[in-house]
């Protein structure tokens, strides 16, 4: 029962997201039923999503690999290199530098977010307040804003200068405060990005919390079970596989951190070359014209995140089973 | 660059070296202006202090000194090294251009010479001393500038136009002088780099560009709209240049003095240098190599000789024969 909920629920996550990462187990005998039907017809049912399969995830990766294999000089021209980018790549203290630098991010970032997120779930799940959806809307909204933008307005409020949040730092008595200093920098990306995904994380862990099923509550209320004790013990654990998809999605996401910092280094000198993995591509790509490196990092990049993320697919699985 | 001989308009472009695949070649480019850099200096600060015009560096050193005595709190002017095409430009006013390259596979990149670290060396000493700021170009400079912290300003000429938004109490106050002298009597200039209009050999109608990109860059008619203050481009138009009307503009942060006096006279004394072909990676690499110089974490020095360890790996990693 409860591993067919939780099912449930992972595939709500998923679908919420777009994300065609989770299958679905369903049961034997409608998976043989399936089977047994002739496959003619079902291709072309597949046909327009292989085809921009194809085009625009298969063709580019492919290319990206072949361009990967080769140097293109000033002097000399392009030459074939087989692996001599990757061997830059793996022996660049900037790009792994860059890779640390995201896996703290990630270690702070999503659990302190995922809490906020869960906190407020909660409190609309158990209907607390009153106007709960406005104010669900209202925490929703920053994910509404296009990243850029509200890069560009957190860039202002954190602007060393003229920022507001600067003027308040310098109020409460920290004087020359830089709020975009380097060892401040991050912790200012973490406030930023839990700012924008909250909202969005919240609305799918309340989705969550109001799918558990009613009677399974009710029979916890009439055993005497406390509001507390049915929010930690009844509810909680039936969330736990939202959960764990949040956060596999937004590792993924922290290791792709991008926007937030390429929009803060025209505030701040302390974005360096390889703040994060895909700033280092692109400087490599855009600032140093080097495409074939640039490929072969993100080549790179894209096998640590796959291996994350099935990595963490199987522990899923194996845990589950187990549950079960 | 520099000034062509004098000659404005058209200049075709050589290709000294292989363009990398999917550059567009240039089918002509039009220069638009090559700006000279000059001092500008806060003229009631100088006027309160008892302040003198420094003629030499060593004079602009001691005078940084008594300013400094004068008001702790400020400094005498910033050096802001990660803005690295500025600082290429004073070094060159130095002798200490660090590039030397005339086309082909060989290049001679020289950060870290006699002639660099005496360079370093001078600032080095006023930035430890406290008599020059370390901060951002742009609005946290500015923003010293308008708060009368920073009394002098080592700019291209068309900085007041970028500045104007941003001075504040200090609008009208500024002076150009020429660039103090390494050796007393001297009168070597220097510029920041310039840019130009080019039409791409891709372009499907270059007559029509390029008669536009003339008419833009090369004729009164267009120059008598893009002159016009605040607007502080400086021109290569010679026509304009020598005109009595350009050299008594007015700009709002200059009061009703004339910088274009001091600027024409600068133009004419610019020894050019040769650019490298690399100079995106230059800039995109100073970004952050040159960071730890603002909050000083390091030196000048140690930065140049990094700097120089880094351009040269990839000037050699692009097939260059690089002397040092």
């Amino acid at each position: 029962m409860q591993g067919n909920v939780a099912d449930r629920f992972a595939v709500a996550v998923a679908q919420g997201r777009g994300s065609p990462q989770v299958t679905v187990p369903s049961s034997g005998a409608r998976a043989k039923s399936f089977s047994r039907r002739r496959h003619g017809r079902g291709l072309w049912f597949v046909a327009p999503f292989t085809l921009m399969f194809v085009l625009f995830t298969l063709v580019p990766l492919v290319y990206a690999v072949y361009t990967s294999l080769f140097t293109s000089r000033l002097v000399g021209g392009t030459v074939f290199s087989g692996f001599s980018n990757y061997q830059a790549i793996l022996s660049s203290g900037q790009f792994w530098g860059g890779m640390v630098r995201v896996l703290i991010f990630a270690a702070i970032q999503i659990p302190v977010m995922l809490a906020i997120a869960l906190f407020f779930a909660t409190v609309f799940d158990i209907g607390m307040v009153r106007w709960g959806g406005f104010f669900r809307t209202v925490y929703f909204l920053p994910f509404a804003v296009p990243t850029v933008v509200s890069a560009i307005m957190w860039s202002f409020l954190l602007e060393p200068e003229f920022g507001p949040f600067t003027k308040l730092a310098e109020n409460l008595g920290f004087h020359g405060a830089n709020l975009l200093s380097p060892s401040l920098l991050l912790p200012m990306i973490i406030v930023i990005v839990i700012w924008e995904w909250t909202g969005y994380n919240m609305v799918i862990l309340y989705t969550a919390l109001r799918s558990v099923p009613r009677d399974t509550v009710e029979a916890a209320m009439v055993e005497g079970a406390t509001l507390s004790k049915i929010i930690l013990s009844v509810k909680l654990p039936m969330v736990r596989p939202a959960l764990v998809m949040l956060g596999l999605l937004n590792f993924i996401g922290a290791l792709q951190l991008f926007v937030e910092p390429s929009i803060l280094a025209s505030f701040t000198p302390n974005v360096s070359f390889g703040f994060t993995p895909t700033i280092f591509l692109y400087n490599t790509a855009i600032g140093n014209q080097q495409y074939d490196l640039a490929a072969a990092g993100a080549v790179v990049l894209g096998v640590v995140i796959t291996i994350i993320s099935v990595g963490s697919l199987m522990i899923r699985r194996k845990m589950r089973s187990v549950s079960l | 660059m520099g000034l062509e001989g004098g000659q404005p308009g058209l200049r075709s472009v050589r290709d000294p070296w292989r363009l990398r695949a999917g550059w567009p070649l240039l089918q002509l480019q039009t220069l638009r202006q090559v700006p000279p850099v000059g001092l500008y200096y806060n003229s009631k600060l100088f006027a309160k202090y008892h302040l003198a015009l420094p003629k030499t560096w060593a004079q602009f050193a001691s005078e940084a000194a008594t300013f400094h005595k004068e008001d702790p709190a400020g400094a005498f002017t910033n050096f802001d090294a990660t803005d690295i095409g500025w600082m290429l430009a004073l070094m060159a006013q130095d002798g200490a251009f660090p590039f030397q390259y005339t086309g082909g596979a060989n290049i001679t990149i020289d950060f870290n010479g006699p002639k660099q670290m005496a360079f370093a060396n001078y600032w080095q000493k006023l930035i430890k001393a406290r008599l020059v700021q370390t901060n951002t170009d742009g609005t946290v400079m500015w923003g010293e500038m308008a708060k009368s912290l920073d009394a002098t300003w080592l700019p291209a000429a068309w900085g007041p136009s970028y500045f104007a938004p941003a001075a504040g109490n200090s609008m009208g106050v500024w002076r150009a002088a020429p660039l103090p002298q390494w050796k007393a009597g001297a009168d070597v200039q220097t510029n920041l780099g310039g840019s130009s209009y080019p039409v791409m050999a891709s372009s499907k109608h270059p007559a029509q560009a390029a008669a536009f990109s003339m008419w833009l860059n090369a004729t009164m008619q267009s120059w008598n709209v893009i002159k016009t203050p605040p607007s502080s481009l400086f021109p290569t138009y010679l026509p304009l240049l020598r005109s009595p009307s350009f050299k008594t503009l007015t700009y709002p942060v200059s009061g009703s003095s004339h910088p274009n006096v001091v600027f024409d006279s600068a133009a004419e004394k610019v020894t050019p240098v040769e650019w490298p072909p690399f100079m995106t990676e230059v800039i995109t690499e100073a970004g952050s190599m040159f960071a730890d110089t603002l909050d000083g974490k390091a030196t000048l020095n140690a930065a140049l000789n990094a700097f120089q360890k880094t351009i040269v790996s990839y000037a050699k990693s692009e097939g260059f024969k690089v002397s040092t």
